[in-house]
């Protein structure tokens, strides 16, 4: 693999952020990164984002671990995955770390991966308490797990939309979230980059909950 | 005895034998925390429907919804019962 692509840096993948970098700066291997996300960060997301209000967090992110690290080569796209862009950045030959909290964005990630010869995706989201990690892996052409949509009806179909599609004049409705699934979603994201790193067996999936204090992997066929 | 499970929670028992899914759903859905709506059953990995009867050695999976940016249904559903 020659890149690892972060998509989405808030909640979750502000959490994915410096660990991943911190971990590609000092082991041999990928040193290219790219941060991918045209939100701002807004007063509302300080209980649980670490940045200045008014920034991008894709730039905010790249600057801040570029300084950091300086073995790495990373990349801000300041800007939100559409159809019309994604062929550009999510390319072959990458680990593409999908942190959205939409299910149309996973969607569209997800049908680009497919076209792609070798990526691993790992997508990650959670709900207030609990949550769930997905990968799914191309080799040489070949699907090796299921679909991020395969036994999700929810991703097949969304009834959201992706950030770019949300006009203006739309009201988008805020829900509480907690930090800490945010850092365990991201946690587990982190594990399933560091198996498929390593080209260790893996999961197809993972279940959290934070009031059960576990986590519980699934393996199925692709 | 037959496995079920939901998300992390699972629960085995040799009382689901020879009944239905929606039979099993009734008793140990809420245990188990399984959602209503768009709700996606695996018997052994293969897609199956509540009609199916379940088998000693059967692992039946209903399969939990992607997170979603605090979905409201998980904090309603804050009263699961520890399975394990």
């Amino acid at each position: 693999m020659e890149r690892v692509i972060v998509i989405g840096l808030g909640g979750i993948g502000g959490f994915v952020a410096e660990p991943l970098c911190r971990y590609l700066n000092y082991e041999p291997g990928v040193r290219e990164v790219a941060f991918i996300d045209g939100d701002l960060y807004e007063e509302r997301n300080a209980n649980r984002q670490n940045a200045v209000a008014g920034m991008n967090k894709a730039d905010t992110w790249a600057l801040r671990l570029s300084k950091q690290f300086p073995l790495l080569k990373i990349k801000s796209v300041a800007e939100f995955v559409t159809p019309e862009n994604i062929a550009s950045f999510v390319l072959d030959n990458s680990f593409v770390l999908a942190c959205v909290d939409n299910h149309a964005t996973r969607l569209l990630v997800q049908e680009r991966c497919e076209k792609l010869k070798n990526v691993v995706l790992i997508s990650g989201g959670n709900d207030y308490f609990d949550g769930n990690v997905q990968v799914f892996t191309k080799q040489n052409g070949r699907a090796c797990s299921p679909s991020i949509t395969k036994h999700h009806p929810e991703i097949m179909n969304p009834s959201d939309k992706r950030p770019d599609e949300v006009g203006c004049d739309e009201e988008v409705v805020e829900k509480p979230q907690l930090l800490f699934a945010n850092l365990m979603a991201a946690s587990l994201m982190l594990n399933a980059f560091y198996n498929a790193s390593r080209k260790k067996a893996s999961c197809s999936e993972v279940y959290f909950d934070l009031r059960q204090n576990i986590a519980k992997a699934v393996k199925r066929a692709a | 005895m037959a496995k079920l499970i939901c998300g992390v929670n699972e629960v085995t028992n040799e009382s689901f034998n020879g009944k239905s899914i929606e039979d099993v759903m009734a008793s140990a859905g809420p245990l188990l925390n399984i959602p209503a709506d768009n709700l996606v059953i695996l018997v052994n990995g293969d897609d199956a429907d509540k009609s199916h009867i379940v088998q000693a050695g059967d692992e039946v999976e209903f399969v939990k919804a992607a997170g979603e940016k605090g979905r409201q249904a998980s904090l309603d559903a804050d009263k699961i019962s520890l399975l394990h």
